[in-house]
């Protein structure tokens, strides 16, 4: 008997392909990498904390199994039959979660009624125009990068579900990449939640495209005016209905989205408590861990992902690139002070892009306040990716998907 | 029926920014009938007020 066998994760380094052994050291790296840089508030820590996690756990804990092959106690996504299935939900301790919460959406569905319960959609009432003019813009990045993919070989599902990271929004990345790429899924979605949490950092150079005199351009906060909440209310209920017939398909992303907003506006604390506390921060936590305990081996061996990589940074790139444009031209358009950094944060990504456009202001002016404007375009672009999302899902049969 | 991809996101591209144009409508309608609701009780204060002093 070999003695290495009584310390299985080091075992199996000797008992799988030399690929698979460096892929698996590579993955832990990568995991410690998330987990370093989520401590220093450089990614977003409540996903990328539990996923670095989750990424060490399943690539240090590979064990020699029953029949002979190599393992892990945590999820097997691609637990096929009904035995199958009913085998691994015994034994992996992550495998409820997967079935029950991501095979379905319902991770990315939790997540967004949280968002919703917690977004302010004053600055979006009071701003309508503007709001969804710039969010339009915002989302070339959804738009340009489908045919890039797919001159890149990607299949028009796949191409589709890659696009969707210019949208900037985890949970409808995971969302739109279930439905459309089953089989990208999990490299795609934490390709999205890894730029994501880069965009803080990497924006403030792209926004540098702007002249820093335009940059500098204060708006008055006091300009903006009240909204009702019985206006908010009306709005939500409105506009998820017609979109709810408009596309079906991402129905279940409007209604959790909407249903947070909409007990937000009506008031009822107790609903709006339990959304934005213990269902969000919880299905964040899980759909982090349970992301980082699928990011296996077999994941980075596939050649695909070096080209998700490529695609999800086009993607935010060219959102960015548009939010920024959008604002330079209604910055043409309009006639009141309008600074065109506000168009940064169409790509939504609540709040962290309305963020990074104030403290790209605050830096070339320290009186400028834009922060409360961004809030509009921030919350619109949800609802423009919302939108694409619905069309992506809905005709991928017109382009042979 | 099979569209080329560059046709098929500006198809798309084309359908958001109409249903981001109807959603500023409807903002604009619910602001709009909120204010004439607002303005209305205010203005029919008046005659009422002015009929209870009457009295």
């Amino acid at each position: 008997m070999n003695p290495l066998e009584l310390f299985q994760g080091i075992y199996t380094f000797f008992q799988t392909e030399p690929s698979i052994a460096f892929g698996r050291l590579l993955l832990v790296a990568l995991g410690l990498l998330f987990i370093y840089l989520s401590y220093k508030k450089v990614l977003e820590a409540l996903i990328m904390l539990p996923l670095g996690i989750g990424m060490i756990a399943v690539n240090g804990g590979l064990m020699v199994m029953e029949a002979g092959h190599v393992g892990t106690l945590f999820v097997n996504p691609m637990a096929g039959n009904f035995e199958e299935l009913m085998y691994y939900l015994q034994i992996d301790f992550l495998q409820p979660i997967y079935t029950f919460m991501f095979s379905n959406g319902l991770i990315a569905c939790l997540v967004f009624m949280g968002i919703g319960a917690i977004t302010d959609i004053d600055i979006l009432l009071a701003r309508p125009g503007m709001s969804l003019f710039l969010a339009v813009f915002a989302e070339f990045g959804t738009i340009a990068t489908l045919p890039i993919a797919m001159a890149m070989g990607l299949l028009p599902n796949e191409a589709a579900a890659i696009a969707l990271v210019g949208g900037a929004d985890g949970p409808m990345v995971l969302y739109g990449s279930l439905m459309m790429a089953r089989n990208l899924f999990v490299p795609i979605t934490v390709v999205a939640y890894v730029y994501l949490g880069v965009c803080y950092a990497g924006y403030p150079y792209l926004a540098k495209i702007v002249p820093k005199r335009l940059r500098a351009i204060e708006m008055n906060p006091r300009a903006i005016p009240q909204v009702s909440a019985g206006a908010k209310f009306a709005f939500c209920i409105a506009t998820f209905t017609i979109l709810c017939f408009l596309f079906p398909v991402a129905a279940p992303l409007f209604a959790s989205f909407f249903v947070g907003l909409a007990v937000k506006e009506a008031g009822i604390t107790k609903y709006t408590e339990l959304l934005s506390g213990p269902i969000l921060y919880g299905s964040t936590f899980f759909l982090g861990f349970t992301l980082g305990a699928l990011l296996g081996v077999d994941i980075i061996l596939d050649p695909v992902v070096l080209k998700l990589l490529v695609l999800g940074m086009v993607a935010l790139t060219l959102s960015g690139l548009g939010g920024l444009i959008g604002g330079l031209v209604f910055r043409k358009m309009t006639k009141e002070p309008f600074n065109p950094l506000v168009g940064l944060a169409a790509v939504s990504c609540v709040p962290t892009t309305a963020k990074v456009a104030q403290k790209c202001a605050f830096a070339a002016n320290k009186k400028c306040m834009i922060l409360p404007y961004a809030m509009g375009p921030n919350v619109a672009g949800v609802i423009t990716t919302a939108i694409i999302t619905g069309v992506y899902i809905s005709g991928l049969k017109f382009l042979g998907g | 029926m099979k569209f080329h991809p560059v046709v098929f996101v500006l198809i798309a591209y084309g359908i958001t920014a109409v249903i981001a144009l109807c959603v500023t409508l409807i903002v604009k309608v619910i602001a709009f009938s909120v204010r004439r609701k607002e303005s209305a009780p205010a203005g029919g204060a008046g005659p009422e007020s002015k009929g209870g002093a009457a009295k």
